[in-house]
């Protein structure tokens, strides 16, 4: 049973990396056309504000360390699922992201008066991971 | 917040884009870490053409590359169109475990309503 759910949290993580690393993508490559929102929204009122960047890193690429450690610590659970601490540091993590998506939640509804599809979507696979990270 | 005017057939799209691709990433990946709970939905004919363990790889790779194609947005119709005849295929391979497969005809119809979005006028 756990191997499922192995498989379920390395599927949340490479969502969570596709989904940070468009975000990532976008930023940097030069002469990037914008954001492709599914709702025709324009991102980039919160991808580009002063809450961008948290920590002297920008957002998106925190999340996308985030998303590939957590794959690359689901590789190693389902190496040696014996290893029972680095479970616990996953759910610690784990826990650690989705407070800090919801607190990005906060910056978009309380400060930046705005959202961004992308990030609300990176929050709901963080809630997702941590969900799973419980059943590992 | 600010309104926005929302174009619903780009997020109805979206949608069905990350309902194919989840599976199709799902089982891709699950049928790597625990391939014996896989092969037996591949059909016998593969089976004894080639190895049980390239034949999962190779499937496992269809199944992600179709995952990145569907999330790219890049020829949408025609990644739905892949989709749809991959899980027709796999639908129709084991259709005499129909209590298991009866949800791949939901997302088989999925896929045909991503092609169907995707037309052009």
């Amino acid at each position: 049973m756990s191997t499922v759910f192995t498989a379920s949290f390395m599927t949340l993580a490479i969502a969570g990396i596709v989904d940070a690393g468009y975000l990532v993508w976008k930023h940097y490559k030069n002469n990037a056309k914008p954001l492709v929102c599914p709702l025709d929204h324009d991102c980039s009122t919160v991808t580009e504000s002063k809450w961008s960047h948290i920590f002297f890193f920008r957002n998106e690429v925190l999340g996308l360390l985030f998303y590939a450690s957590m794959l690359a610590a689901g590789i190693i659970v389902f190496l040696a699922p014996e290893f029972i601490l680095l479970k616990i540091l996953i759910k610690l993590a784990a826990g650690g992201g989705l407070l800090f998506s919801l607190f990005l939640i906060w910056v978009q509804i309380y400060k930046i008066k705005d959202y961004c599809f992308y990030c609300m979507l990176s929050a709901l696979i963080t809630l997702l991971l941590f969900m799973n990270s419980l059943l590992l | 917040m600010k309104k926005t005017t929302c174009d619903y057939s780009k997020l109805t799209s979206f949608i069905l884009r990350v309902a194919l691709a989840v599976p199709f990433l799902f089982a891709a990946i699950d049928a790597t870490l625990q391939p014996e709970a896989w092969i037996g939905f591949m059909p016998l004919f593969f089976r004894n053409l080639l190895p049980e363990a390239l034949l999962l790889v190779a499937f496992s790779l269809h199944q992600a590359g179709l995952t990145f194609w569907l999330l790219s947005g890049w020829k949408t119709k025609e990644a739905a169109v892949f989709a749809a005849l991959t899980l027709l295929i796999i639908t129709a391979a084991n259709i005499t475990v129909l209590e298991i497969v009866f949800r791949d005809i939901g997302l088989l119809l999925a896929a045909v309503a991503l092609g169907v979005l995707h037309l052009k006028k």
